[in-house]
């Protein structure tokens, strides 16, 4: 009956992942607006099917969709947006100078790439050459706030 | 005890024992992970499994799973606070006054040169690169996690 709900779990958050990935759902708020429609209507399958082995471990079931469900959008983020590390890695599959390296990198416009993400995102908006933070999103970046003040580590970048 | 209250135990548990293994191991790295992360899941993982042992063998894979996905966020979530420039752009705004900033103004003081001697001076550190006469190349002549990083992303990239 566990491997039931491991399996169930796991394949529901799947589902939803390749699903959403298909329709090119790449903004985080859409995303998660999406997954909470698809988890209600889980849900009412379930109490329709009356899948009762589900509804005995419930606590436990919900626990290891919400983790899956955590784990897949995180790795989201990646699948559109190249990690500097990754280019970094690539550009050193032959040996560079540090100018080279940051030369490459200014070519693939990073930052900028990144700036008009988070506009797209509607984390931030760009006026008059000024960029300044969004308020639609004040829990996530106080959930930022909050583990970098917790376990008292830097933000590099 | 109930079997809920002991997930919520494991949660709390795990956030918790993350904080008193950065106290003790900062950001110190077993390449690719930090020692703090990979110490909370083991001890989490032993702990609990132990517990569900006792009073729950049957739910001994959740435990696993629970553990493992946690693993995986708090790692995500901590390299996301350290390392990714979109969040550090967040917490920069975030930390200034009426949280803007003239573009120009901020691509002065965090730019290509600062991404790059960030991960120079993190990937040296690991080992993963080399530095000889001024030119940089990666280590081949080890497990290169990098090329394994690499493969990660282009699966996912994929899917």
């Amino acid at each position: 009956m566990f491997w039931l709900i491991i399996f169930l779990s796991l394949a529901l958050n799947i589902l939803y992942y390749l699903v959403s990935q298909k329709l090119k759902i790449k903004i985080f708020s859409r995303y998660f607006v999406g997954f909470i429609l698809y988890s209600s209507l889980i849900l009412s399958l379930l109490i329709y099917f009356k899948l009762d082995f589900i509804f005995v471990n419930f606590f436990s079931f919900f626990v290891i969709y919400l983790l899956f469900f955590i784990s897949l959008f995180l790795s989201m983020s990646m699948k559109y947006i190249k990690s500097p590390t990754y280019l970094i890695f690539k550009i050193l599959n032959k040996k560079s100078t540090k100018k080279q390296i940051i030369k490459k990198l200014e070519k693939q416009r990073i930052l900028e790439i990144r700036i008009n993400d988070l506009e797209k995102q509607n984390l931030l908006s760009i006026k008059n050459k000024k960029i300044s933070l969004k308020e639609n999103l004040g829990i996530i970046i106080n959930l930022f706030f909050f583990m970098k003040k917790f376990l008292n580590i830097k933000s590099e970048g | 005890m109930s079997i809920n209250f002991l997930i919520l135990m494991n949660i709390i548990s795990y956030f918790l024992s993350l904080k008193i293994f950065f106290f003790i191991f900062k950001m110190s790295y077993a390449f690719p992970f930090r020692r703090a992360d990979l110490l909370s899941f083991i001890f989490n993982l032993i702990l609990f499994s132990i517990i569900s042992f006792k009073f729950y063998p049957e739910y001994f894979f959740i435990f696993l799973l629970i553990n493992l996905n946690l693993f995986y966020i708090f790692f995500h979530l901590i390299n996301m606070i350290v390392t990714s420039p979109r969040t550090k752009m967040l917490i920069d705004l975030k930390g200034l006054k009426n949280n803007e900033i003239d573009i120009r103004q901020y691509l002065k003081k965090y730019n290509c040169t600062v991404i790059v001697n960030n991960r120079i001076r993190r990937l040296k550190t690991s080992g993963q690169i080399i530095e000889k006469d001024n030119y940089f190349f990666l280590k081949k002549n080890k497990m290169n996690f990098l090329y394994f990083i690499s493969l990660v992303f282009s699966f996912i990239e994929k899917i």
